[in-house]
């Protein structure tokens, strides 16, 4: 190989080295974890571990559809998730385009402060603000609550897409006749597309992965996966194969959003970082 | 004539039958004796923990609900989340849960205090509310004085009793020529003559702060040591220091690496994988130790009453029941749930599954003895830690706080700190919560 | 008329919906915990919350030691996994920035850390780093180095802790760095270039500023969640082992949960509340006043 080839040649195997290096724990743990899953119970604390040759079994997902009503659980992620994610796109946009708009700093930081406020402050509170309204064990109280994490992100992401369009395309859009919300609807809104996509993929993961808020206002028809991870720790043990199989089921939903909505998401949050 | 309660209902049920006797019959027949239906069409909501009682008695539920006519709903979450959720529940008044599973060795007092507890004596003595054949009589007294409280309210019906026993590995002992302790004095020689790492450490034992300071008392009882003398701390006495000095030493020179931090899991997974000569523990984890699904030791595991010393032959037990709550809106049904769960039948069932159960009766159950799930040594070591059976934890409000102070001098006894000097310590802040909470 | 009312109030009424609903949603939360601050109280149905003062805030800031270094040990672990994320994600940004086969394929895998669920992820590491059982010893000893404690003992829990949250998070940083650096302007690169610059020094003087912005504001939201962990420590070593991973959240939640001091984890969440209102209000104003 002549001398230009040849450094190319390992510039490039270098790079995919260090590539490969630095995806190695990202790769490693969600391998680990799926193995773990179809381990049986005594093989998952072998030593030394088996990577590649171990035993298969499929008891550990048997044991989380047959004991516990996943789909039901499942439901009601999807349906908390999802209300909560339109709940807070029908409310936040509008919300981060006037902040955008009217340059309402504080109305921004004031929204912050409810992403700021330790989680466990709100527990007594809620239960008992949503128990008098006899909205415990609602889908109602649960989606509610979910938007605390999921609104300020939507609207601190969507505030700098919003600031990017150009300011002469709204005037313009004033200026022919439209109203405010027309130059939202028809201006502002298509242009910000990518950063509306990602920012509900951000809030439906947070609301799919919320743990502390389910545990105290779900009852048992609306209780959440994350807590049927909780359930598989007994008193005595821990199911290691029937926990790795709920998490990587947990999981799959949520992957499988981001895995096709992977460039959206990329779009959304460092576009919304980038812009100041 | 003696006096009756006569509700409304039993009038009712009376005049009823009065009527359908015949026109003779004018006066209210004798109040009802006991009967399961008695709140039939009522709904219950229970809040369980997640524990090998609850998950034989959760099969049965349904038994239940055809036998009273009631409808439960329950919930069943890991201990800490139950919690939780109970106080967020009860600190908002909210009437929503019935019944309750307690553990008492963490809850007896603060609940009682905080009034969370409805008594139970009245219903245990109304013969029109208790079974006949419950007899409150055949609880072991240990677990009657676990639920009783100081001013003499049962706060629960006994359940589940936790002891301490040895588990140790017959193959290893065997090859040693050598047989459980009897003594302390004989533990250590015992666990560093075991000791050959790393294939096998002599011993494990909890390390994690609060998980620990219900293992702690299997040296400390023994040793003559005690949490509390006459109302005040007693963790600076020479006895204290020198429980605490061997549970250290034991864990820092005979102990897996990274024993500190150990809760159960890790414990019961290094004793299961065959990493340990020894572990002390609550007994019940020994039905995973049998299983071959989860254990490489299966039929390799000894059971023996924890051993003895200057200060005694004691067994750490903990008792976990049924509870009433004082919110509750319908208490008397919760009652009936509460008694179903604790009766001689369902007793018997969770033995055979290989738990064990406060009432006395169960142990010689035919049954029980026909077909049993766990080694006949385990038997033996239950009821014999039974009968030298001692509350683990100071029956105070603070419990949990005690457990962290006192847990945390253990992790830093392990890892080296002079058990004189971290007992000084935990003693300050031992007496310091003694004199803001117990009044 | 209505039309024209609602057209020059167009200012509030846009935010009015997701204002009102914050505002209700969060209004008696902070009331209750401010109003319980100032009160002493055990939960019990019995007796009710014994008004105090201000007395909780002097404990906390004069009387407990825990709580001081709990504070102390909450901004050495946010400082520590937040700038570990920020280098590490710098790093993989800058290497990535380029084109080359499988770069969809990457940003895919990349995310996948931040999308898993917290508290599972979190029993995964806890067999992993099982001392004598677990697979990252094992690794450890493939390499030549002797086992870790990992979070089995009080001097590195903390550690271990922070090792999982970077694991989960770096990704957020390196994403957002890309697109910094995907936007940047050619023009200084090639006057660089042409003054001689090496690439080390363009990284400096050039690349590095101009993409002070974006992490700014990336740091922001980290340094927000990092502050409050609470999933990852309270499964993995519940603030031990003797209180060496014990961050305030987690101090604040034994307060309320184990030993029922109601009033006291109150004054500690609004504590905790300044905490990260304070530093967000920094990194705010470090935002706002960055310029290119």
């Amino acid at each position: 190989m002549r001398g230009g080839a040849r450094r190319r040649w390992l510039s490039t195997a270098g790079f995919y080295a260090l590539a490969g290096l630095f995806m190695l724990p990202t790769v490693f743990v969600f391998y680990w974890m799926i193995t773990l899953s179809l381990k049986p119970q005594i093989e998952a604390t072998a030593y030394p571990p088996s990577f590649v040759r171990f035993s298969v079994t499929l008891a550990g997902y048997r044991e989380v559809f047959t004991k516990y009503p996943f789909f039901l659980y499942t439901w009601n992620s999807l349906v908390v998730a999802t209300g909560c994610t339109l709940l807070g796109l029908a409310v936040g946009l509008p919300a981060a385009y006037s902040i955008a708009h009217w340059r309402q700093q504080r109305l921004a930081v004031m929204i912050l402060v409810a992403r700021i406020i330790p989680g466990i402050a709100y527990l007594i509170p809620w239960y008992i603000f949503f128990r008098s309204l006899r909205m415990v064990d609602t889908y109602g109280a649960l989606i509610l609550t979910h938007l605390i994490v999921g609104l300020p992100i939507i609207i601190w992401v969507m505030i700098s897409f919003f600031e990017d369009v150009p300011p002469d395309l709204e005037d313009a859009g004033l200026i022919d006749g439209c109203s405010h919300l027309g130059v939202f609807w028809r201006i502002a809104l298509p242009l910000v597309k990518p950063g509306v996509v990602a920012t509900a993929i951000l809030s439906f993961v947070f609301s799919w992965n919320n743990f502390l808020f389910s545990v105290i206002l779900a009852g048992r028809t609306t209780r959440t996966l994350p807590i049927a991870v909780y359930t598989m720790i007994s008193y005595e043990e821990i199911n290691w194969g029937t926990l790795a199989a709920a998490a990587t089921l947990i999981t799959l939903p949520v992957l499988l959003v981001a895995l096709l909505a992977q460039r959206h998401i990329v779009t959304g949050l460092t576009f919304g970082a980038v812009k100041q | 004539m003696a006096d009756r309660r006569l509700t409304r209902r039993t009038f009712l049920k009376s005049v009823a039958a009065g009527v359908a006797a015949g026109p003779f019959v004018s006066t209210p027949a004798r109040a009802q004796g006991f009967t399961w239906k008695r709140f039939q069409g009522k709904e219950l909501f229970l809040l369980l923990t997640k524990h090998p009682f609850i998950d034989v008695l959760e099969k049965n539920i349904p038994e239940f609900e055809s036998l009273s006519g009631m409808k439960v709903k329950w919930e069943t979450l890991p201990e800490i989340q139950a919690r939780q959720k109970l106080t967020v529940e009860m600190t908002a008044n909210s009437g929503g849960i019935d019944a309750f599973f307690t553990s008492l060795h963490v809850e007896k007092k603060r609940f009682w205090k905080a009034g969370w507890y409805h008594p139970l004596n009245k219903f245990l003595d109304d013969k029109s509310l208790t079974s006949p054949d419950f007899d409150w009589n055949d609880f072991t007294p240990g677990a009657r004085a676990g639920v009783t409280q100081p001013d003499g309210s049962i706060s629960a019906l006994a359940a589940f009793i936790d002891a301490n026993v040895v588990f140790y590995r017959k193959d290893l002992f065997g090859s040693k020529s050598v047989t459980p302790p009897k003594t302390l004095a004989d533990l250590e020689a015992l666990v560093q003559k075991l000791h050959a790492p790393p294939a096998t450490y002599g011993i494990v034992l909890r390390g994690l702060k609060n998980a620990n300071a219900t293992q702690y008392p299997s040296i400390l009882f023994p040793m003559g040591g005690t949490y509390l003398k006459d109302g005040k701390a007693a963790l600076d006495t020479k006895e204290q220091v020198a429980a605490l000095e061997l549970y250290t030493r034991l864990l820092r020179q005979y102990g897996p690496p990274g024993v500190v931090n150990f809760n159960w899991y890790e414990c019961s997974a290094s004793f299961m994988q065959g990493q340990v000569a020894m572990y002390m523990d609550g007994v019940n984890f020994a039905s995973q130790f049998e299983d071959a699904a989860k254990s490489k030791v299966v039929g390799k595991v000894g059971y023996a009453v924890l051993p003895s010393g200057p200060g005694g032959h004691f067994s750490p037990i903990y008792i976990t029941g049924m509870a009433v709550s004082s919110q509750s809106r319908s208490k008397e049904a919760a009652y009936l749930f509460t008694q179903w769960a604790t009766n001689k039948a369902n007793m018997v069932r969770e033995l055979m599954a290989g738990v064990g159960v406060g009432r006395t009766s169960t142990w010689d159950n035919p049954d029980v003895k026909a077909k049993p799930k766990m080694p006949a040594d385990w038997y033996q070591a239950y009821q014999a830690s039974l009968k030298i059976g001692r509350q683990g934890l100071p029956e105070i409000v603070g419990v949990t706080e005690y457990r962290d102070i006192i847990g945390v001098a253990i992790q830093k006894g392990i890892e080296g700190a002079p058990a004189a000097q971290v007992l000084a310590q935990a003693q300050k802040e031992f007496q310091d919560l003694l004199n803001r909470t117990e009044s | 008329m209505l039309s024209r009312w609602a057209h020059r109030h167009a200012s509030w009424l846009f935010p009015a919906p997701a204002v009102v609903l914050v505002a209700t949603i969060i209004v008696y939360p902070i009331a209750y915990t401010g109003w319980m601050s100032l009160h002493e109280w055990f939960a019990s149905s019995l007796t009710g919350p014994r008004f105090i003062g201000l007395a909780n805030y002097g404990k906390i800031v004069l009387g407990d030691a825990r709580f001081r270094e709990a504070v102390v040990r909450t901004l050495y672990f946010t400082t520590l996994a937040v700038a570990a994320e920020t280098l590490l994600g710098v790093a993989m940004a800058l290497l990535f920035n380029r084109e080359f086969w499988g770069r969809g394929l990457l940003r895919t895998l990349a995310i996948l850390p931040m999308v898993a669920t917290p508290t599972a992820i979190a029993l995964v590491f806890v067999m992993m780093y099982h001392p004598t059982l677990g697979v990252a010893n094992y690794l450890v000893s493939l390499v030549g180095l002797s086992p870790f404690r990992w979070t089995y003992s009080s001097q590195t829990a903390l550690y271990a802790l922070a090792l999982v949250d970077v694991w989960q998070w770096t990704p957020l940083i390196m994403l957002i760095a890309l697109a910094g650096l995907a936007s940047l302007p050619r023009e200084p690169y090639e006057a660089a270039h042409l003054d001689g610059a090496t690439p080390l020094q363009a990284l400096w003087h050039i690349t590095l500023p101009l993409l002070r912005p974006a992490l700014v504001v990336a740091i922001l939201f980290r340094a927000i969640d990092a502050l409050k962990t609470f999933d990852i420590i309270f499964v993995m070593t519940q603030g031990g082992p003797a209180n060496s991973s014990e961050t305030i959240n987690i101090l604040l939640f034994n307060q309320a949960f184990s030993y029922f001091n109601m009033g006291y984890s109150a004054s500690m969440a609004v504590a905790l509340f300044a905490l990260v209102m304070g530093a967000s209000l920094i990194l705010i104003k470090v935002r706002r006043s960055t310029t290119w």
